[in-house]
């Protein structure tokens, strides 16, 4: 998995590729621990790279959104497709985030 | 003992195995080999990221909450392939676990998520406790239909050999060396590797049984010299007149053209080295095949000998009872007419013994002992157990001072061993066998039948069942006279008669 942090005013996108399961999903909370830490608004999750998303990629996820609101921020979700698309309907995070068609517009000032 | 069967062949089974260590950079190889797995069964697509996604949800729950922390073990996936789908087996002993506790997955909450994950993904999840035996993960997924995945291909269908439905030309002769590694191939795809006696799996041992003259082999083979079948005669005791019809099989994709019958007749009409008095055959009782092969052949039931082999014994492909240990029936021929004996068979048996002799088609004198006391000075018995089988025998040879107490110590033995089924066998030339058969009865040993010429004499066989749950309907006799045989043995049951 390789993450990378892409920063634009008020908001960080986190472009993941790769793999999130329960073996890479610690990097993955660590990295998006560090970006709320910069008090950034909004975060968004790039998943145009990701192949493959279990439990433990759903729960950094959650961590995440949770740490993000209780600053008074936003956490939108980008890229989704196929099955990693499937698994984030399925388990409801579609209804919990705003979902955007490209990191792109997910970045726009809002 | 042993027991004769010409059974047929087993259908095909993929199922694969994997142990792995209960540490986390392991995952990977476990959903690798799943996928693998499931790919060879067919599965293609978004499918196999459905199984992988399921396999991770089991694989760290075992790995993360079955164990304590830093506690290594090891657990099992295994890969059933089903018809038209897929079964994985997570099989650990970690700590035991609780499924209807697991709370409910709501979005925006972490617990419950893996389970919720698993069942969304696959057609079916269950979790079994096997008590001290650990806990398995169940989750099966079938391929997708016609409105699945396109291009999905059906899953492998099971491969079995074919029978050859025409009548071939064949030969049956005695068994060359280099091809005792065919018979033991041969019984392998009959039984696996569940055969009762594991001299069938050894080559050398083949050759060596019948170099010795113990074991007369012989093959059926094709006129391109092709292994079909093999059948042998084996003297089981250094001392035996009569040797046991054994080691029967033939391939699948030579049965049907009657090898079965045609090694018989070999075998009955091979010169021996050895005296031969009789031949004996344990049929299985769990079907009716082989005792149908034996009445073809000549042979008469003289006996039934109950749960002898464990249930686990393999009959590849042939329809029959496996819910419960394997009875066989006996059968017998004589090979010489015998000269007439005088047998003291005890007074509440004999008209059930002078019938299974007058089975056999002999006839013989029966007395009743003058003395009242038994012969004394040291008895001689002889016993085997067979580990595999969870079966002994007993055989008295002679009587003597305390004869029912030396027994009773030998089935004391066995029963601590967990043997399941002791047979008993005492000398009906014997006067003391009219006197003490009751005695050994009152120690739960009960009527089993006749066997001629065995190496103490003609014999009366008594069996005991050290705990064995038992089903006679579920006991499969063909012959009128094994019918009859089996309803004496349940009406002498003492377990069966409570």
């Amino acid at each position: 998995m390789t993450i990378t942090s892409i920063h634009a005013g008020d908001a960080v996108a986190l472009r993941v590729a790769g793999r999130l399961d329960a073996i890479t999903s610690p990097e993955f909370e660590k990295t998006c621990q560090q970006c709320i830490n910069s008090e950034s608004r909004r975060m968004v999750v790039d998943f145009e790279g990701v192949e493959y998303i279990s439990s433990a990629g759903l729960r950094a996820i959650l961590l995440a959104g949770k740490a993000v609101h209780a600053g008074g921020g936003v956490l939108g979700l980008s890229g989704l497709r196929g099955t990693v698309k499937d698994t984030l309907e399925m388990a409801g995070f579609c209804a919990l985030y705003p979902v955007y068609d490209s990191m792109e517009a997910a970045l726009e000032p809002r | 003992m042993s027991r004769a069967d010409a059974a047929p062949h087993a259908p095909h089974s993929d199922t694969l195995k994997l142990t792995l260590p209960n540490e986390m950079p392991y995952l990977p190889l476990a959903q690798s080999f799943v996928r693998e797995a499931a790919a060879h069964f067919g599965f293609q697509g978004a499918s196999l990221s459905q199984i992988e996604l399921a396999v991770e949800e089991a694989v760290t729950n075992v790995m993360q909450h079955g164990y304590d922390a830093q506690e290594s073990q090891c657990f099992d996936i295994i890969c059933e392939h089903l018809p038209g789908g897929i079964r994985v087996i997570i099989h650990e002993m970690g700590m035991p676990f609780d499924p209807s506790h697991i709370p409910e997955y709501r979005p925006g909450e972490p617990a419950g998520m893996g389970v919720f994950l698993m069942k969304a993904m696959m057609d079916d999840c269950a979790f079994h406790n096997l008590g001290p035996l650990g806990k398995e993960t169940h989750l099966i997924k079938y391929l997708p239909g016609p409105a699945g995945e396109a291009g999905v291909p059906a899953a492998r269908p099971p491969v079995e050999p074919a029978a050859i439905t025409q009548k071939i030309n064949y030969g049956v002769r005695l068994m060359r060396e280099e091809e005792a590694i065919e018979i033991s191939r041969c019984a392998y795809k009959s039984h696996g590797y569940s055969f009762f006696d594991d001299h069938i799996y050894y080559p050398a041992r083949l050759v060596e049984l019948n170099r010795s003259g113990e074991l007369i082999s012989a093959v059926a083979v094709t006129e391109d010299n092709v292994f079909m079948g093999h059948a042998g005669l084996l003297y089981q005791y250094p001392e035996d007149r009569i040797a046991e019809l054994t080691f029967v099989f033939v391939n699948v994709e030579y049965r049907g053209q009657g090898a079965l019958s045609r090694l018989q007749e070999f075998l009955l009409a091979t010169p021996k080295s050895r005296e031969l008095a009789g031949i004996y055959a344990y049929a299985v009782a769990n079907h009716v095949f082989t005792q149908k092969a034996l009445v073809r052949g000549g042979f008469n039931d003289c006996g039934i000998l109950l749960a002898t082999s464990p249930m686990s014994w393999k009959f590849k492909g042939i329809p029959g009872d496996a819910s419960q240990r394997i009875s066989v029936v006996l059968a017998f021929k004589y090979m010489e007419t015998p000269r007439r004996l005088t047998l003291y068979a005890p007074a509440h048996h004999r008209d059930m013994v002078a019938k299974l002799y007058r089975n056999l088609g002999v006839e013989h004198d029966f007395d009743t002992p003058s003395l009242a006391v038994p012969a004394a000075g040291a008895p001689e018995i002889l016993s085997s157990v067979n580990p595999a089988e969870g079966c002994a025998e007993i055989f008295v040879a002679r009587y003597g001072d305390g004869v029912v107490r030396e027994v009773r110590k030998l089935l004391r033995g066995f029963c601590l061993q967990q043997v399941a089924a002791v047979n008993l066998f005492l000398n009906l030339e014997d006067p003391a066998t009219f006197l003490l058969t009751q005695e050994f009865e009152k120690l739960g040993f009960f009527f089993a039948g006749i066997l001629p010429r065995a190496r103490v004499g003609d014999t009366l066989m008594l069996q005991y069942l050290n705990n064995v749950d038992l089903d006679y309907s579920k006991i499969a006799a063909y012959t009128e006279a094994a019918k009859e045989i089996l309803a004496y043995i349940q009406a002498h049951d003492p377990v069966s008669t409570i």
